[in-house]
């Protein structure tokens, strides 16, 4: 008798391979396998999401750290020119009895570079 | 009970959950499509995040050395200590722990909280990060603090009227801040997310940077401004004078190097100025206007000199008065000079003679000398409250305008003014456009630099040599000996100008003082105008203004190590 084959499968599911076990998939399995692949999808989706949520809110904690560094920077920066100010030298150099000079001499003569 | 009993029963609940479930269909009808705005509204309060972030406001600063600046006005984060009422449990003892820390009395800061209201305005704004970390460390329920950018000013009085200040709402009012707001100001971005129902922050979503302001840099010299400000306090002081202005310029580039006035303000607490006292945020060396005197004279005798009508070495004999219409002018001590040379003419401040030269130079010839000198129009600086004093038209002219505005009376001017005008002596003849701001640096770096500009040639090269020499003169042999610096060739007018009474006239009692000027002489790097007005110690300028002139001078050669241009005596 000569075999009559479709392709791989044959009627009703199943799968005559020459030296292989026939497997069935019934509409329960089709299903299973589905809501498998979503769930597992959906979750991946889940996980990414959620990563770049995370990854977001690193960067945005990061930023406010480097924001909070500036603002320390920009006090520092500011104390320091407050104590340049020359109202801040005028009492220092007072308090410290320093006397401004009266006249200047220069070595180069008159007229001369 | 039988089948019919039940299925009674059953048509009954099916009716009544159909009509359940018809209301929450019909609810969902109107949440979502009549109401889908404001329902959306609702839900996105509850988690929307949105946090607008501040553009920081440009510094204006001033060139400390060839790569770094100075700020003059900047930024610094304080706090606001804000207080919701409603949300407060004990409210005596908030207002006892509070009170100390934000300098207000306990029952103040009682009297403030003691309500059930959501929102009252800040008790405190600009509070430091020190005293913000002590609220902060109490935990007080109902108690919030707030950042916020204040502009600040570490060299408190210094350049006051120059740079201007902001007020609470951060608008730039009068000096830099007024007249450049839209360029300081940064641009608000904001920041969105989703938050949780504990209002934590649990997505980020789209932002908008902000925009920081640009920096503008100043042609101020900060010692320089520091002195002058520092040597008119103490003039002022000595000559008990009730004001005063200094104008320090460079005349090879028209940049201003120093605008000292007195009296000034502290910026920083710009509030505290009594309303009564409001004028002194104006800047009076760019403003207020005065009938200059006798340093007028140069100016007209340079006009002379460029046409050829005299020579430094011109003489003429001059009495101590002259008819003038039916006016005598007479000479500042009613005293006669005689046989004077053009230069002894200045040297003496002789009205009567400054007559004899605007006779030479006839209406036309002064008034559109004058006006080529920048006199009766404002200079064009590109700030507010920048005036150009008066100076009747031409049509306007007689005898008697010609030979007043001689000797600077019957013309108003600005320190600005005649320190421009000085200027153009100092610099070959050559008028510069004056500028206060040298550039302006944006958020990304880009610069845009203000160049020189000339503005004309008003007299030629040999004129402005021979003017030098003339004023030399008077500060060697005349009024102008204590505006001398040893060692250094100066020239410069005294001019003790006569205040006017607003009926007409002039006040007996009070005068104005004032000295202009230029130094080193062989190559001419300042001009410099002093202004006291009304000084009661003294009668003249040569007492008063040519001293401030001279003492300032010499510290500012000294300070910037300028060789001495003459053989100390």
């Amino acid at each position: 008798m000569i075999p009559v084959t479709y392709g791989a499968t044959t009627v009703n599911s199943r799968i005559n391979r020459p030296g292989r076990a026939a497997a069935r998939i019934g509409f329960f399995s089709v299903r299973m396998i589905g809501f498998l692949m979503l769930a597992i999808l959906a979750l991946l989706y889940i996980a990414q999401s959620s990563q770049a949520t995370t990854k977001r809110l690193d960067v945005q904690s990061t930023r406010q750290q480097a924001d909070l560094l500036t603002t320390e920077e920009d006090q520092l920066r500011l104390e320091a020119k407050r104590l340049q100010s020359l109202d801040t030298i005028s009492q220092s150099a007072t308090t410290l009895q320093l006397e401004p000079v009266q006249s200047v001499e220069f070595l180069s003569p008159a007229g001369s570079n | 009970m039988d089948f019919l009993e039940w299925q009674k029963r059953l048509s009954i609940l099916l009716s009544v959950g159909g009509l359940i479930l018809l209301s929450f269909t019909g609810r969902l009808y109107q949440k979502t499509v009549i109401e889908h705005g404001q329902t959306v509204e609702e839900a996105e309060s509850q988690y929307a995040y949105r946090k607008e972030v501040e553009g920081q406001r440009g510094e204006i600063v001033v060139a400390q050395d060839d790569k770094s600046y100075f700020p003059l006005a900047t930024n610094e984060r304080r706090y606001q200590v804000l207080v919701v009422p409603k949300n407060i449990k004990d409210r005596k003892q908030t207002a006892e722990k509070l009170a100390s820390l934000i300098g207000m009395t306990e029952q103040e800061v009682y009297d403030k909280i003691n309500n059930d209201k959501l929102y009252i305005p800040p008790l405190k704004k600009r509070l430091t990060r020190e005293v913000a970390d002590r609220i902060a460390q109490l935990r007080l329920r109902g108690v919030v603090l707030l950042p916020e950018l204040v502009r600040v000013y570490p060299e408190q009085t210094l350049a006051a009227q120059v740079l201007g200040f902001v007020n609470g709402e951060g608008k730039g009012n009068y000096g830099i801040e007024g007249a450049l707001d839209l360029t300081l100001r940064g641009a608000s971005g904001y920041q969105t997310g989703e938050k949780d129902s504990h209002g934590r922050l649990i997505n980020v979503g789209d932002e908008v940077k902000a925009q920081d302001g640009s920096t503008v840099v100043l042609s101020i010299d900060r010692e320089i401004q520091h002195y002058a400000e520092q040597a008119l306090a103490d003039a002022i002081k000595e000559y008990q004078a009730d004001s005063g202005s200094v104008v320090i310029m460079n005349p090879k580039t028209g940049g201003i190097v120093a605008l000292a006035n007195a009296p000034t303000y502290n910026p920083n607490e710009f509030n505290k100025v009594a309303s009564d006292q409001s004028a002194v945020y104006q800047n009076p060396s760019l403003s207020s206007v005065w009938e200059p005197g006798s340093i007028m004279k140069p100016i007209v005798m340079a006009l002379a000199v460029d046409k050829g009508l005299v020579e430094p070495e011109t003489q003429e004999t001059f009495a101590a008065s002259v008819k003038v219409l039916n006016h005598t002018i007479w000479t500042a001590e009613k005293k006669a000079f005689g046989l004077e040379t053009m230069t002894q003419v200045l040297e003496n401040s002789d009205n009567v003679g400054m007559v004899w030269i605007a006779n030479k130079l006839g209406n036309n010839g002064e008034y559109d000398g004058l006006k080529q000198f920048g006199i009766g129009t404002a200079p064009d600086m590109n700030l507010s409250n920048v005036v150009g004093g008066f100076m009747p038209g031409l049509k306007n002219w007689n005898d008697l305008t010609r030979a007043t505005i001689s000797f600077g009376q019957g013309v108003s001017t600005t320190p600005l003014q005649m320190a421009i005008a000085y200027s153009a002596l100092a610099n070959k003849g050559v008028m510069m456009q004056p500028y206060l701001v040298e550039k302006v640096i944006d958020e990304k770096g880009v610069l845009t630099e203000t160049q020189p500009k000339e503005l004309g040639r008003v007299v030629s090269e040999t004129t402005s040599e021979k003017l030098g020499r003339m004023l030399e003169a008077v500060v060697v042999n005349g009024h102008g000996k204590h505006a001398a610096v040893p060692g250094y060739r100066v020239g410069g007018k005294t001019g003790t100008a006569q205040v006017v009474k607003p009926e007409g006239g002039y006040y007996d009692d009070r005068h104005i003082g004032s000295f202009a000027g230029y130094f080193p002489l062989t190559d001419p790097q300042f001009v410099m105008v002093v202004k006291i007005d009304n000084p009661k110690a003294t009668k003249f300028a040569e007492s008063s203004a040519a001293p401030t002139f001279g003492r300032i001078a010499n510290w500012i050669l000294s300070y910037k190590q300028i060789l001495p241009d003459k053989p100390m005596q």
